[in-house]
């Protein structure tokens, strides 16, 4: 019984290589300049390509069309916001091991874990570091989908701090 | 002042009640999972068996077939958690989230849209109709009751204000 094994020869194994660095990253943020910053802070390695969406109607389209390798998502934007986003990617099996952030200025614990309920893997906040977001994404790209699915359990039955809150503002009716 | 208030609140319309009470926007705390009711809309026997098996042992479990039904239940049963198809014998899936979202207190009750249909226009027309989370079939067996206590999670810390103001 001769299974199959397969030949790499130097060009493939090339071809392969490129592929590999040359990822694929999706910003969706409706500040065209907070997009631009992104877009120079993930291109400066070399190591990604980048394509961009102005919310999170159009974000999701993107999404499907270029099957990003990474997507960084804000969550204040107009039709449907970034938890709405990541809850989508997640809920596809066909999407649902995407390596995902939000980078958004909410940074409220509250903020941080909706977003972690939602689905995402790293919550990076405004105004944030280059350094950090090159790192983030470094990390969440090497998240491997075993581990996210043991985060996710984690995050179902661990005790978090938010078991009540009381806000004693006047609800706004 | 009383931020860490020592109350217990079970379910989401225990939390409307105290908060016409107090005056506090009070957020309800995830009850175990073992005692929370789902309600399943769904007209398919096969879906059902199949939602039945993944998360019979951890919720107490409702089906109906459709709309009408459905809203049916939710005003007098009160369910923790609805998960609906969007193709219903006697309407859409869409249309109860947003019948739901129309009745007092129902912007708390956690809805998940579980469907075949895969299309992002599908799946912002759910988020728009008032869906909280948007699961497409086939699921996957080992995440999906995860992802419904995550999501009973998650309403659970949704702000008060964010539930008011309009879709």
């Amino acid at each position: 019984m001769a299974e199959a094994v397969p030949v790499m020869n130097a060009q493939t194994a090339d071809a392969q290589k490129a592929s590999d660095v040359q990822k694929k990253v999706l910003i969706i943020d409706d500040s065209p300049m907070i997009v631009e910053l992104i877009r120079s802070v993930v291109t400066m390695t070399g190591a990604y390509d980048v394509v961009v969406a102005y919310d999170g109607v159009a974000g999701l389209e993107k999404f499907y069309q270029e099957q990003p390798d990474c997507v960084i998502v804000d969550v204040k934007m107009p039709r449907m916001d970034g938890y709405q986003v990541v809850r989508c990617i997640r809920g596809d099996t066909a999407s649902a091991h995407t390596p995902l952030i939000i980078l958004s200025a909410l940074n409220e614990e509250v903020d941080h874990l909706t977003g972690l309920l939602s689905g995402v893997d790293e919550y990076l906040a405004k105004p944030f570091k280059p350094s950090a977001l090159c790192a983030t994404l470094e990390r969440v790209m090497n998240i491997t989908p075993e581990e996210r699915v043991h985060r996710i359990e984690n995050l179902a039955t661990s005790d978090f701090d938010y078991d009540l809150v009381v806000d004693d503002e006047e609800p706004s009716k | 002042m009383y931020r860490s208030f020592p109350f217990y609140i079970s379910g989401w319309w225990d939390a409307d009640a105290l908060h016409s009470v107090w005056g506090w926007n009070v957020v309800a705390r995830p009850t175990p999972e073992c005692s929370m009711s789902v309600l399943v809309v769904d007209a398919d026997t096969i879906q059902r068996d199949s939602l039945r098996a993944i998360l019979g042992e951890q919720y107490r479990l409702t089906f109906v077939a459709g709309l009408s039904e459905a809203l049916r239940m939710v005003r007098e049963h009160r369910p923790d958690l609805l998960v609906s198809e969007v193709d219903l014998s006697d309407g859409t899936g869409l249309e109860l989230c947003a019948r739901i979202r129309e009745l007092p207190g129902g912007r708390r009750l956690p809805i998940m849209l579980v469907t075949h249909r895969s299309s992002t226009a599908d799946k912002v027309a759910g988020f728009q109709a008032g869906a909280d989370d948007y699961v497409v079939k086939p699921v996957d067996t080992r995440l999906f009751s995860v992802r419904l206590r995550l999501l009973f999670r998650l309403k659970g810390i949704e702000r008060p204000r964010d539930l008011q103001a309009p879709r």
